[in-house]
């Protein structure tokens, strides 16, 4: 692991001000997630390739006036992609401002591209779950990744089967709120 | 079909270069100016006011008081200074020391040039350098510091210790072309080609390192800001004369270099196990203004910039041309032209920052 991948995301934009690497492993660090964003919003991988293209290069534009906050970095990165999302449903069309004003070059995608799109937006997904307690994590997966029944899942975790319907009903609240907040 | 995840983080790494060099870094206060100068077309750049990173000084003129703007940029650039910039001053100096100094042997690239006057002024340039100040991470850009009388002593006693300049001897050659020192003994410079101790190597591309304090008359760093700049003109690969070269350009660029004085400049292009191959280009030296024009004629062409991390050039392909490059094994190319733009340095000549 190099050193700027051990930064904080704070770190990260504040090193973004003079140097590209940083920028570049905040960059990695986030896409799949906001690529995740855009997929589960918007019809095809095109779009949300385009949508989290435009998000990255107006955080980039953005980098020079970057202040940490109470707010972690991912925030405020989803801001803009929330932002580039409102922009697009407003004018029916993904703008491409901020990349031109960067002068970056437009990216074709072929068939290969958006199949390599499709399963990095699902890595996005997963991350999702990740984010949440290991009990609901695991249960939700449990039963709804793994297909086992509240009743097999409880007697392996030596628990009741409403603490498993519990755990998995909280769970998915958890990722119901982050998802209408657009921050995974 | 390139990996779009890899290929869009290549696109704004690329963007992110950009937005450094031709951002304006002010010292602490001057934060507003950042989100003014960020990265903006270059035809619009040339004409924004530089008007931060800004030290007002106050100085007596003749007949009584008057205000002085100085702008002094705290970050270094690569190219032409943004408008308003205040150039250095004198516009002339006489040199005392000039080094080209590798610090790590087997990385030609990565070192510094410095050029110290009798003024105090130190001019450097150093490559692959980690300075805040630098204007990209391949170049600093050129940067500008004030040493004191002792401080230029002190540089100079360091040189001259080595022995190697002793008896006002003629220049030394082995196997360090990249390693060169000129000082200045008695009213002559006297110069020597070297594999100089690293030490000394490490202490003349990071003079902040080790200097005291009582050798620095300002350590802050600043942008160097030439008074003109030599804009050298030619074929790449193959020579062209510049009556044919001229046409070529575009029309504005064209009248405005016809206009001016050429000096031919004969080099190579090749070597190291490869053949060398001979040109002759052309160098004009035109005020700032001047300078700016003919980038303008060239951005406005929409030609593209050939090196932007550590010179302003354009180049083109010369339709219809086929020359041999001097990696044989990759085939004919077509010949092309290019336009570089290097600022003087104090002591009248001028430096080409990318070449080896």
């Amino acid at each position: 692991m190099s050193n700027a991948e051990k930064r904080s995301d704070t770190e990260l934009l504040l090193g973004a001000r003079t140097s590209s690497e940083p920028f570049g492993v905040f960059y990695e660090r986030h896409f799949p997630s906001v690529l995740a964003f855009f997929r589960r919003r918007v019809a095809g991988p095109e779009e949300a390739f385009d949508l989290t293209a435009e998000t990255f290069a107006a955080a980039l534009a953005s980098v020079p006036r970057f202040e940490p906050g109470p707010e972690p970095p991912r925030a405020w990165l989803f801001a803009i992609a929330r932002h580039k999302f409102s922009e697009a449903l407003r004018s029916s069309r993904i703008q491409d401002d901020a990349r031109r004003a960067l002068a970056m070059q437009p990216i074709q995608l072929d068939d290969e591209a958006i199949d390599i799109l499709e399963t990095t937006a699902r890595a996005g997904a997963v991350e999702l779950l990740e984010t949440l307690a290991p009990d609901q994590r695991d249960a939700i997966k449990a039963h709804h990744v793994e297909d086992r029944g509240y009743a097999e899942i409880a007697a392996e975790l030596r628990c009741s089967e409403s603490v498993i319907r519990k755990r998995v009903s909280r769970g998915l609240a958890a990722l119901q709120t982050q998802l209408r907040n657009g921050e995974a | 079909m390139s990996d779009p995840v890899i290929h869009l983080k290549q696109e704004l790494l690329a963007a992110a270069e950009r937005q450094q060099r031709h951002t304006v870094l002010a010292p602490k206060s001057g934060r507003w100016w950042l989100e003014r100068f960020r990265f903006v077309p270059r035809r619009r750049r040339r004409l924004v006011v530089v008007l931060a990173a800004l030290a007002v000084a106050t100085a007596a003129a003749t007949g009584g008081w008057a205000i002085v703007h100085e702008v002094v940029l705290h970050k270094g650039f690569v190219g032409l200074p943004p408008v308003g910039a205040t150039p250095s001053a004198p516009e002339s100096g006489e040199l005392v020391i000039q080094y080209r100094v590798d610090t790590e042997d087997l990385e030609p690239a990565n070192g510094a040039r410095g050029w110290v006057y009798a003024d105090g002024r130190l001019i450097t340039l150093r490559h692959k350098s980690d300075l805040p100040e630098a204007a990209n991470r391949w170049s600093s850009g050129f940067l500008e510091q004030r040493l004191t009388p002792e401080g230029v002593e002190l540089l100079r006693s360091e040189i001259v210790s080595t022995g190697l300049f002793e008896h006002h001897q003629p220049a030394r050659f082995d196997d360090s072309p990249h390693n060169v020192i000129q000082v200045r003994i008695g009213d002559r410079l006297v110069r020597a080609q070297a594999s100089f101790p690293k030490g000394l190597r490490e202490r003349l591309a990071n003079p902040e390192s080790w200097l005291p304090a009582s050798a620095w008359a300002n350590r802050q760093i600043r942008a160097y800001v030439a008074s003109k700049y030599a804009v050298s003109y030619g074929g790449q690969l193959q020579t062209i004369e510049r009556s044919r070269l001229l046409p070529l350009l575009p029309i504005p660029a064209a009248d405005l270099l016809s206009a001016q004085d050429a000096v031919p400049l004969r080099g190579f292009i090749g070597g190291g196990g490869y053949p060398r191959i001979s040109t002759t280009s052309y160098v004009s030296d035109l005020t700032t203004d001047e300078a700016r024009a003919l980038a303008q004629a060239l951005d406005d062409a929409g030609l593209e910039e050939h090196t932007p991390a550590d010179q302003l050039a354009y180049s083109f392909e010369i339709p219809g041309t086929s020359v041999d490059p001097p990696l044989p094994e990759k085939g004919p190319v077509r010949n092309r032209v290019f336009i570089a733009f290097e600022p003087y340095l104090p002591h009248g000549e001028w430096e080409c920052a990318p070449c080896g």
